[in-house]
């Protein structure tokens, strides 16, 4: 059976340390001023009037639905079989029309290799065996990764020990395979995924030059095509006239 | 004609045709197919080769082991390793951003002298000869002119080591580590008044199974030590409760399931209730009290002024509250814990705080049980052989190296040999001090006021005095003293800007260094050994040493012909070699309930205290006429429009000395002053604006409002080690404000430690 | 049948391999194309073309690689060839091809129109205006054919080479967004040019295979001449070549 990976953060676990964004840089020696990874903290007051912070690690969430890999013209973002949304870079051309299309925004443009980075969920290192870089490094273990697919890893056993939540809103919703558990905490909405403005190009091509070209070339087939049946019958019908007036004569 | 008339018709027709179904499956596979996604085959990346290299972390001073991976002959990525007890494995972002310490483009990268003026960072390089030959030759200088005592040591690093055995040689007593006098000391004092165990150092507590923590004002999560963090939240996961004492709501307080929101400066009152209510209610543990404590009726009668109502009016903390966790704790002793901050220097009577907190674990019969503390499993391994050292305050002991924490024969006098300068285990002056890493406090009073004999050179080996301290004229006098400094460094600071002679060192990933040697549940012994050659023309601290003993005539402390040797010599005297510390990068002695828990398996406690018990009123302190140190002392309270000054910790900064690392840097540029809204309105600062903090003095400075209810309206807190002025610091010079310079430097009174939580600020809308 | 009715050389042999040759590469690079671009938002060939192609040859990089060589050669050969023979070729093609003024353009598109009516038996009572070397319709899709195929080499050289020479990072978003466009208007020149290609190969096919085989041949029927272009067989008169 294929494997389904998944990320676990215990959020009730994270200490907020940045060991994970760290750890994430010095493996794929990240330029500063870009993170493949993070933590956000969230403070707010609660409903007795006292603070309260949470603390959400993120990263690419691997969704089922990926609309990086649906606006992508080259192909170069594209979805592993076991759920790993990864970049071609010997395609990625660093056009950006995925930047925006990520609700969560998980990517961005390398300035050293002009292609899209993001998290890969350490794929090289999963490939060998080993555990991605974040969760190797997590000093309060809060973050737990592998196979769901798998009954008996870890994440699995602990799927179904917990109450897990997604980032997920009525707005978005697009299988993301990352989850947290905050022991019953609701989410903050700070946290959550939202729709960003995308490239006006990217969505003009999407919704007008595409639609317009499809109903186009359709329509001018048909036209064509009505043209051709047209002049079928008619010569049909000439055929037939040529015929009838053979008999008359 | 006819047949290819109709031939023509045939293929017309089967054109249309072609062209009628093209369009309707095109038209299909258009609206079926447009979610279909591309199957194609795709370049992936794969790892590229690496060697690992094992280690110990110099980012903080807990030491966690590392496995250092390097590619093509550069270190680039530090993992934890595994078989290390002090982290089993996981790195923090501190730890793992050792790597732009050896790659920062400002690091010091060759000797250098100082050719303009004290602080101006006017640099000529210099050969490595040239520079050792100097320093040789000015120490000898002070020597003859002084006497040796006029050197002093100041050490801040896990490789100060060679450079106290090489003052010690040079036959200096004053030779001191932050570490005491500025942080832990007044909690190890206290642990070893009264059960003789310091309990520092690895923090031996039973964290995964203790089932009630009561956390003072500890920020475990913040001022974080990965194996010692990772064990309170497994502890925390496994159901224990947490009541957290702190005026500021830390990330900790966010784990906790109750925040105490306390009064600066006043958890020795809520302690001493605290042990009021335990005592008067009977809740303390009778039959370990009966067997193993004394001095319970003295203290009894000394407590009994201490009622809940009377804290209450202190610490603000409800009468009711305390007896609550009073009974809590008890119903779930001995598996609890009280825990003390790391740093316990705040209060002028914080050895009254560390006893409270030593007398209610005490209570509660924590000792070697499970959920308490327990007794660390130990690998002896014996110093080098080396002659001894000319003055009083290195005792060496079997195990312990050339200066021991847990070692503390308070007040030391050995006739005709030197007191140290900064009075520390000196009868008449702090003897309570640790004479081995001394009151760095006091010493560089000692500097700046020439008493109580002249100290003419300075040697530092790390740290940064202006940061870690709280009073930069004292300092800055100190150094302005100095006939000759000499600063060995892997980075720049303000501190070592003032040095005569600049000597580079390796950063911890290019260098062996000597053992590490602790005890947690396991014993263990970790090698640091170099993940990549120098990068610059750097040297290790003992190589370094040993080419100034040599120049010094003290080559007789340095008898190995490399660091490597030393190892392998001393760990042959412990029944092992370097090549079997190179396999796993550690030796283990394996966890031992028996003896992590004797009194789990029919064994006793030992308690190392003149009566061999635990001494509720220490009978050292009272020798010392000393015994109210238990008693609660009055602590400043603001005036109208004055807060309370504060400052902590981030998990992702290490004190005063990772800002200008780019990777930390890039989590918190500068600090913010924390502040309540309700203080924050009646002042008019919004979230964000700049303030100006000042205190009495008129020190202080501008800093951004971070405007928050996570701190108490009567008290202020900033991120300590931000305010960098030394512009070789490229990326942290300018950034944030300094809260050394806010705060206060006055002294325990027992100790002499200092105390830096006494000062009180105004706060004004710039 | 055709070979018995008098005909005249029309097209010399270049001509019709440069149109051939054009038809090749179109043919080949739209195909490639609609198999390099991917995402379901932006992709207008159905998934199995693509994942064809893309597995045919070992990956996208390689597709995209083709599709630009090729379309390089493609626009090389016909610029080069297009330099080498502009008088004698590009001028009147142009001459007679291009649309460029409006009354132009409201005239080839009446006369566009009424052919177009003619085909379902619409607007009987009005004949097409008598038709120069191009009708109406020709000379619009030709105009159209030569501005997109302009903006298709340009566009195209630009995302086939830009990812590679330029630093998009370092351009504040300037040098990707202009891929981004470059893509749209890459992709809206070809499909605009295959709305004409519809109607052109239908009349090529259906309605006048005698222009496909002038297109093979270079031979026009004097007749057909006479009959769709009367202003051409004018000129072709007056310069005595009928």
């Amino acid at each position: 059976m294929v494997a389904k990976y998944v990320m676990l953060a215990d959020t009730t676990r994270c200490i907020n340390c940045k060991a994970c964004e760290v750890a994430c840089r010095a493996e794929w020696d990240t330029p500063l001023g870009y993170s493949r990874d993070w933590v956000k903290e969230v403070e707010y007051v609660n409903a007795k009037g006292l603070p309260e912070v949470q603390l959400f690690p993120g990263r690419c969430q691997h969704c089922d639905d990926p609309p990086c890999v649906e606006v992508c013209p080259s192909g170069a973002s594209w979805k592993r079989d076991d759920g790993i949304v990864l970049v071609d870079h010997a395609i990625c051309s660093g056009c950006e029309l995925c930047v925006p299309a990520c609700p969560y925004d998980a990517r961005w443009l390398n300035p050293v290799t002009n292609t899209i980075s993001k998290c890969t969920f350490c794929q090289p290192r999963i490939d060998k065996g080993l555990q991605p870089a974040c969760v190797d490094t997590c000093v309060g273990r809060a973050l737990i990764f592998g196979d769901a697919n798998d009954p008996n890893s870890e994440v699995s056993q602990l799927l179904k020990a917990k109450e897990w939540q997604k980032l997920v809103t009525d707005e978005v919703n697009i299988g993301p395979n990352h989850y947290y558990y905050t022991a019953g905490k609701a989410i903050p909405d700070t946290v959550m995924p939202k729709l960003n403005e995308r490239h006006l190009s990217g969505t003009l091509m999407e919704n007008i030059v595409n639609p317009l070209g499809t109903l186009g070339i359709g329509g001018m087939m048909a036209v064509f095509l009505g043209a051709g049946i047209k002049k079928l019958i008619d010569r049909r019908q000439d055929v037939s006239n040529k015929e009838g007036s053979h008999e008359q004569h | 004609m006819q047949e290819s008339n109709q031939s023509g018709k045939a293929s017309r027709r089967a054109f249309l045709k072609g062209i009628m179904g093209t369009a309707v499956a095109s038209t299909a596979a258009l609206s079926l197919d447009a979610q279909a996604r591309i199957h194609a085959p795709h370049e992936q990346e794969t790892l590229k080769d690496y060697e690992e290299h094992w280690g110990f972390c110099d980012m903080c001073y807990w030491r966690c082991g590392l496995k250092v991976r390097s590619r093509d002959g550069k270190a680039f990525k530090i993992d934890g390793n595994p078989e290390h007890p002090l982290n089993r494995g996981v790195v923090c972002g501190k730890g793992n951003s050792g790597i732009q310490v050896a790659f920062a483009p400002n690091r010091l990268k060759q000797p250098m002298e100082r050719t303009g003026a004290r602080g101006d960072n006017q640099w000529r390089p210099m050969p490595w000869d040239e520079a050792l030959d100097k320093v040789a030759h000015e120490l000898t200088k002070v020597k003859e002119k002084y006497g040796p005592q006029a050197l002093v040591m100041i050490g801040h690093g896990t490789w100060e080591k060679p450079y106290h055995r090489l003052a010690h040689a040079f036959g200096t007593p004053n030779t001191t580590s932050p570490v005491f006098g500025l942080c832990c000391g007044p909690r190890g004092v206290a642990n070893t008044l009264i059960a003789g165990k310091n309990l520092t150092g690895n923090e031996t507590i039973d964290l995964e199974n203790c089932k009630y923590f009561l956390m003072m004002g500890r920020n475990i999560t913040e001022s974080l030590h990965n194996g010692e963090t990772l064990g309170w939240i497994d502890g925390v996961a496994n159901g224990a409760k947490v009541t957290y004492v702190d005026p500021r709501y830390t990330i900790t307080a966010s784990k906790a399931d109750e925040w105490l929101s306390i009064r600066p400066l006043t958890d020795h009152a809520f302690l001493l209730a605290l042990i009021h209510v335990v005592i008067k209610g009977g809740l303390y543990d009778k039959q370990f009290v009966a067997e193993y404590v004394t001095g319970l009726d003295e203290l009894t009668a000394k407590v009994e002024q201490y009622t809940p109502e009377w804290q209450e009016a202190i610490t603000t903390i409800p009468a009711d509250t305390v007896r609550r966790i009073a009974l809590e704790m008890a119903q779930k002793a001995p598996a609890v814990f009280v825990y003390s901050p790391r740093r316990l220097t705040r209060t002028s009577n914080d050895l009254g705080t560390g006893m409270s907190i030593s007398i209610l674990n005490s209570l509660f019969g924590v000792w070697d049980r499970k959920g308490g503390i327990f007794t660390p499993q130990t690998i002896k391994v014996p110093e080098i052989d080396l002659p001894e050292f000319p003055h009083a305050h290195v005792s060496r002991e079997e195990g312990h190296g050339d200066f021991d924490f847990a070692h503390n024969p308070f007040a030391v006098d050995v006739e005709g040999k030197i007191q140290r300068a900064d009075g520390a285990g000196v009868p008449g002056r702090w003897p309570l001090a640790n004479p081995q890493y001394g009151l760095t406090n006091e010493m560089w009073k000692a500097m700046a006021e020439q008493d109580p004999y002249p100290l003419k050179a300075l040697l530092t080996a790390g740290g940064n005095g202006f940061t870690n301290s709280t009073d930069y004229d004292t300092v800055r006098k100190a150094l302005l003293n100095m006939d000759f400094y000499v600063a060995a460094d892997v980075s720049p600071n303000e501190m070592n800007s003032y040095a005569d002679i600049i000597l580079p060192e390796a950063s911890y990933l290019e260098r062996y260094d000597d053992l590490q040697i602790g005890g947690a549940r396991e014993g263990f012994i970790a090698l640091r050994e170099p993940a990549m050659q120098p990068l610059h023309d750097t040297k290790g601290s003992w190589d370094i040493c040993k080419a100034l003993s040599q120049r010094l005539g003290l080559e007789a402390y340095f008898p190995h012909d490399s660091v490597a040797d030393m190892l392998d010599d001393r760990l042959k005297k412990a029944g092992y070699s370097l090549a079997e510390l190179k396999e796993k990068g550690i030796i283990k002695k394996p966890v031992d309930d028996a003896i992590n828990f004797p009194r789990e398996h029919g064994g006793k406690s030992v308690f190392p205290t003149p009566s061999g018990k635990i001494e509720l009123i220490p009978s050292q302190l009272q020798a010392l006429g000393m015994a109210d140190a238990i008693e609660w002392a009055e602590q400043p309270r603001p005036k109208d429009g004055e807060f309370h000054f504060t400052f902590g910790r981030v998990g992702f900064h290490t004190h005063a000395r990772t800002q200008d690392n780019i990777w930390l840097n890039y989590f918190m540029p500068e600090n913010l002053l924390w502040i309540h809204p309700d203080a924050a309105a009646k002042l008019g600062i919004s979230d964000g604006e700049t303030v100006e903090v000042k205190d009495a003095k008129g020190r202080g400075g501008k800093i951004a409002a971070k405007v928050t209810p996570r701190i108490r309206p009567d008290t202020v807190f900033t991120v300590h080690g931000f305010g960098h002025w030394d512009t070789r610091m490229t990326t942290a010079v300018g950034k944030g404000l300094s809260d050394s310079l806010l705060a206060s430097d006055t002294r325990e009174k027992h100790i002499g430690s200092i105390s830096m939580g006494m000062n009180m600020v105004t706060v004004t809308k710039v | 049948m055709s070979s018995t009715k008098p005909t005249i050389k029309v097209r010399t042999k270049d001509v019709i391999a440069i149109h051939w040759f054009n038809a090749f590469f179109w043919l080949t690079l739209v195909l490639t194309g609609f198999g390099i671009i991917s995402g379901d938002f932006v992709r207008l060939a159905p998934a199995f073309w693509p994942t064809f192609l893309q597995n045919l040859l070992g990956g996208n990089a390689n597709l995209v690689l083709l599709h630009g060589i090729g379309g390089m050669v493609w626009a090389g050969v016909i610029g080069v060839y297009a330099l080498l023979n502009f008088k004698r070729v590009v001028l009147p093609f142009l001459k007679n091809v291009l649309v460029l003024t409006p009354k132009a353009a409201i005239a080839d598109m009446s006369s566009m129109v009424i052919t177009l009516a003619h085909l379902f038996g619409l607007l009987k009572h009005k004949s097409v205006p008598p038709q120069g070397r191009y009708n109406g319709a020709q000379r619009l899709l030709g105009t159209m054919i030569i501005a997109c195929s302009l903006a298709i080499a340009v566009t195209g050289l630009y995302l086939f080479l830009s990812p590679m020479l330029l630093d998009f990072a370092a351009s504040a978003g300037v040098l990707g967004g202009v891929f981004r466009w470059a893509l749209v208007i890459h992709l809206a020149a070809v499909l605009l040019v295959l709305l004409g290609l519809v109607a052109h190969i239908y009349f090529a096919v259906v309605e006048e295979p005698e222009s496909l085989e002038t297109m093979k041949s270079g031979e026009a029927e004097v007749a057909f001449i006479k009959h769709h272009n009367p202003l051409w067989y004018a000129e072709l008169e007056r310069e005595g070549k009928v």
